[in-house]
């Protein structure tokens, strides 16, 4: 299985820069989720690594050995469309032979791969079966035995369960991750859904306008975003703007409201993006603030219930902040009523503003709905 | 075909009887396709089949008896299988090049392949004849003692005539290929030949059919080409003609007829019984339509052989004009307006003002009677719904000439006594084009949400009012284009109307053919230049006046 590196990779169309000199390195084996909004340049970063677009500036090496010159056809990697692309000509047997056929291969060893894949992908008995005699996730499932009956050394998945209903699209996500354990396969996994990625990815790249926002395994991205569009992309998040009162004391200002939080190395006035999970705030009672915890007042405007948890829109000094309560605790709000917050200083992530500032409104909370 | 139904729950036989106005007209539409497609169709058949003691088949032994007779319909066999390779090979070249490829001019081939769609069906001959015939450019220049009349003339002037219904459903099949399609086949190993071979033409192979099939019947019942440059090779289209204008002889012309029928009939069966469900639908979501850069290898020939096309047609529809300001094609070139006086005959200009005159009465009839029988088809449902449907397709396989001949045969005797008036033209036409502007109206229908017409009918809105109030305005755009494609075929079509043209009342067409029989090729070309004008001027006129892109061209 090869290693995969993308080197000051770079690749216009007209004036448009999809991918912006960006750099990446995928070892084998890895799992790797490029996940970002539409035109972020994923699908333009996995065409690149196929050969379906040549960069105009950078490298694409697959262990090390440039493949910039190497054509689709020869560079031994499998890929998963978002359509699909089933041949629609051809039987779920022929389009997973089709690789084979093409590589020449003794009409015997072909039936067996053939065998093997549709076993590996729980397709037996549809072997005889037209594209279009398929469910979705049938379809998804031959897309990627067709895949990887070559035996590709690096797997390609473009959006593969966009087209699939919820509960099918987690089910196959878990075959998905299962076979490609399986066969530590290195791959390439383009998503616009972080939940997607956070669930199956060794290690999450973040994009945005052609350029890495932030990479990590996704403990890290979801724990530690290093900016407020991470923060804001990835879950779910209330992006407080605050104002470092003073950074040796751990003191900021938001809202007029005095809370603490790690500073190492900011400055004092300078501003900057608080975020809070939902799942990080809790409710408190009301009397004597236990010691050391941020407290938040407010009104507790919208309720909505999401099976284990509650979802709470909270007005805080007119700003609304989300709260995630266990289920339990749901009888004692209600709407329009007073409500007392709190968390730890320690779950407040400090993102410092950007040089050229925030491209989007760090706002509180992120317009994401759940 | 089908799609949700207003009141779905309610049988179609009550549905209509709630509503006896639709009851009506529904009735009415049938009446009228029994009268105008059916029973000319009858006649026909009865003739054939009609012997001085009842019933015989003697007509068709005779013909089938006479090598001299049977070879005209393996001419036409013959002519309309070669032309029809050629038309579909070139068609799918062309097409391939404008969808598949970066190309650039990709608008000039489009807008080249729209003007034999609008044009007199055989100016391509006329042209040909222009640069090859026996006063021809090519021939006079090289000195040749050989012209283009016969064969190799119907073919190439078949091939220029058909190329574009050809192109524009290839370039439809092959434009909506998933670009997906072709990639999974080079990431898979697969070089550009195998993916040409094994995906995208593979794709193409019911387009293909269906284009080859409809190009037949174009040429099996081609009449202008093969009467103009067809020289002393006969078709059975122009025999017909010959046998039941030239002789009077309707009972040949009527067999004639029915042997011309039958393969247009199985090459009209195969394609919307068969063809129509192969088709692959490969459009889905996360499909990508846009291109990678081609390579230069396939780029530049592809676009040489398009620009190639694209020249020739805009050459062939250059000559018509530059012919008529000629003096004398051939070998006097000074310009000149003497073509434009119609000297050469006694009629003048007037069958060009009984052709407009015909084009507009064709185009407001036809165009309410598509309207209404597609809305009474897609949105009524009457029980009768698939007879009505059928019938008002069933022309596309019926030749111009057996309209012709058919048409006189079944009404010349009252009560429906019509040759000799303007009617028995407005009907030829307009039920002769029929098919292509009910399927218009049709899809338009298919697109507009049933609930706009629920939600009249809530709120109180009679049939008739839902469909004048709601309906017709979102079918302008629809009934502007109907009108122009039946205004079009009534100023250029030929086959159908040279049996049905009485005495004082010629059409401009008719007189292109004449003139150059007569041999006055200069006021043919007049002729077909101001044909060319009228309805390149009516139909930007339309579009102006209506908002640009609602008026479209209605193809084959």
């Amino acid at each position: 299985m090869a290693r995969i590196t993308l080197t000051g990779v770079t690749r216009r169309f007209g004036a448009a820069v999809a991918v912006d000199g960006l750099s990446l390195d995928i070892a084998q084996g890895e799992l790797v989720s490029l996940v970002g909004g539409s035109g972020c340049g994923k699908t333009t970063t996995l065409r690149m690594i196929a050969g379906f677009e040549r960069p105009d500036t950078g490298e694409v090496a697959f262990d090390g050995r440039a493949v910039n010159d190497v054509p689709p056809r020869k560079r031994g990697v499998g890929i998963v469309f978002q359509s699909y692309a089933l041949f629609p000509t051809m039987t779920v047997a022929e389009n997973v032979a089709f690789g084979l056929r093409v590589a020449r291969w003794p009409e015997a060893k072909i039936r067996e791969r053939v065998g093997e894949m549709v076993a590996l992908t729980n397709l037996g008995g549809m072997e005889q079966r037209y594209a279009n005699q398929l469910s979705g996730g049938q379809q998804q499932r031959v897309a990627l035995a067709r895949a990887l009956a070559r035996r590709p050394t690096i797997l390609l998945l473009d959006e593969p369960l966009s087209a699939l209903d919820a509960k099918i699209r987690l089910r196959l996500r878990g075959e998905i991750r299962k076979i490609q354990q399986d066969l530590g396969i290195t791959t390439v996994y383009v998503t616009h859904d972080q939940e997607e990625a956070l669930s199956i990815a060794d290690r999450i790249a973040v994009m945005r306008d052609g350029r890495i926002e932030q990479v990590g395994r996704p403990e890290e991205i979801y724990a530690a975003p290093r900016t407020d569009f991470v923060a804001d992309f990835i879950g779910i998040s209330n992006l407080l703007p605050a104002r470092v009162v003073s950074a040796a004391a751990g003191e900021l200002e938001w809202e007029g409201t005095r809370l603490r939080a790690r500073l190492d190395g900011r400055r004092d006035g300078e501003v900057v993006t608080l975020s809070v999970r939902p799942e990080k705030l809790a409710m408190v009672p009301d009397g004597p603030p236990a010691a050391g915890l941020n407290r938040l007042e407010g009104i507790v405007e919208v309720i909505t219930f999401l099976g284990p948890i509650v979802r709470l829109e909270v007005a805080v000094h007119g700003r609304p902040v989300w709260v995630d309560l266990p289920h339990a605790q749901s009888h004692a709000v209600a709407r329009k009523k007073p409500i007392l917050l709190a968390f730890a200083p320690e779950d407040g992530v400090v993102i410092p503003s950007r040089a050229d500032g925030p491209r989007t409104e760090a706002a509180s909370p992120s317009r994401r709905t759940p | 075909m089908t799609s949700p139904v207003p009141g779905a729950l309610a049988s179609p036989a009550a549905r209509v009887r709630g509503e006896p106005g639709v009851a009506l007209a529904a009735l009415a539409v049938l009446a009228l396709l029994l009268t105008f497609v059916v029973w000319p169709v009858v006649k026909v058949l009865a003739i054939s089949l009609q012997g001085p003691a009842g019933m015989t088949l003697a007509h068709f032994a005779d013909f089938f008896g006479s090598w001299r007779l049977f070879g005209i319909l393996l001419n036409s066999l013959a002519v309309s299988a070669v032309s029809t390779v050629l038309t579909v090979a070139i068609a799918l070249v062309l097409a391939y090049a404008v969808t598949r490829t970066d190309i650039p001019g990709k608008r000039f081939v489009s807008l080249m392949s729209l003007l034999p769609l609008i044009s007199p069906p055989f100016l391509v001959s006329l042209a040909f004849i222009l640069l090859f015939g026996r006063n021809g450019v090519v021939t006079r220049a090289l000195g040749l003692s050989w012209s283009i009349y016969g064969f190799e003339g119907i073919v190439v002037s078949q091939v220029f005539t058909f190329l574009p219904p050809a192109y524009i459903l290839l370039a439809n099949v092959l434009g909506n290929i998933d670009t997906s399609l072709e990639e999974a086949a080079e990431n898979l190993g697969a070089g550009a030949l195998t993916t040409l071979r094994r995906v995208t033409l593979s794709l193409a192979r019911p387009g293909l059919a269906s284009a080859a099939l409809i190009v037949f019947i174009l040429c099996m019942t081609d009449f202008g080409n093969p009467i103009l440059i067809g020289g002393r090779y006969n078709v059975l289209a122009t025999e017909i003609y010959a046998q039941v204008i030239g002789m009077s002889n309707f009972a040949a012309g009527a067999t004639m007829s029915v042997v011309l029928i039958v393969p247009c009939l199985i090459a009209y069966a195969i394609n919307t019984y068969w063809v129509g469900s192969k088709s692959y639908v490969t459009v889905s979501a996360g499909a990508r339509t846009a291109l990678r850069p081609t390579a230069p290898a396939v780029r530049w020939p592809l676009f040489a052989a398009a620009m190639g096309v694209a020249l020739f047609i805009g050459v062939i529809y250059g000559l018509i004009p530059l012919g008529s300001f000629v003096r004398l094609w051939g070998s006097d070139w000074s310009l000149s307006l003497v073509h434009y006086t119609f000297k050469s005959t006694a009629e003048g200009a007037w069958p060009i003002w009984n052709s407009v005159k015909l084009a507009l009465v064709s185009g407001i009839v036809g165009t309410l009677v598509a309207l209404v029988t597609a809305y009474i088809v897609e949105r009524k449902r009457p029980p009768a719904r698939r007879v009505i449907e059928g019938l008002a397709l069933l022309p596309a396989a019926l030749p111009g000439t057996v309209i012709g001949v058919g048409y006189i045969l079944a009404f010349n005797v009252p009560p429906l006594l019509l040759t000799g008036t303007l009617w028995i033209l407005v009907t030829s036409v307009v039920f002769w084009k029929f098919p292509v502007a009910v399927l218009a109206a049709i899809n338009t229908l298919k697109q507009i949400d049933p609930a706009i017409e629920e939600a009249a009918v809530s709120l109180g809105a009679s049939s008739l009012r839902t469909f004048v109030r709601v309906v017709l305005p979102l079918l302008t755009g629809t009934a502007f284009s109907i009108f122009v494609y039946f205004f079009i075929n009534g100023m250029v079509t030929v086959s159908a109307v040279i049996f049905l043209i009485y005495p004082g009342f010629n059409l401009g067409s008719v007189a292109i053919l004449n003139q150059v029989e007569n041999g006055y090729p200069g006021v043919a070309c007049a002729l077909g230049t101001i044909i060319l004008a009228i309805v390149i001027g009516a139909v930007l006129l339309l579009r102006a006046l209506m908002g640009g892109e609602r008026v479209a061209i209605l193809k084959v």
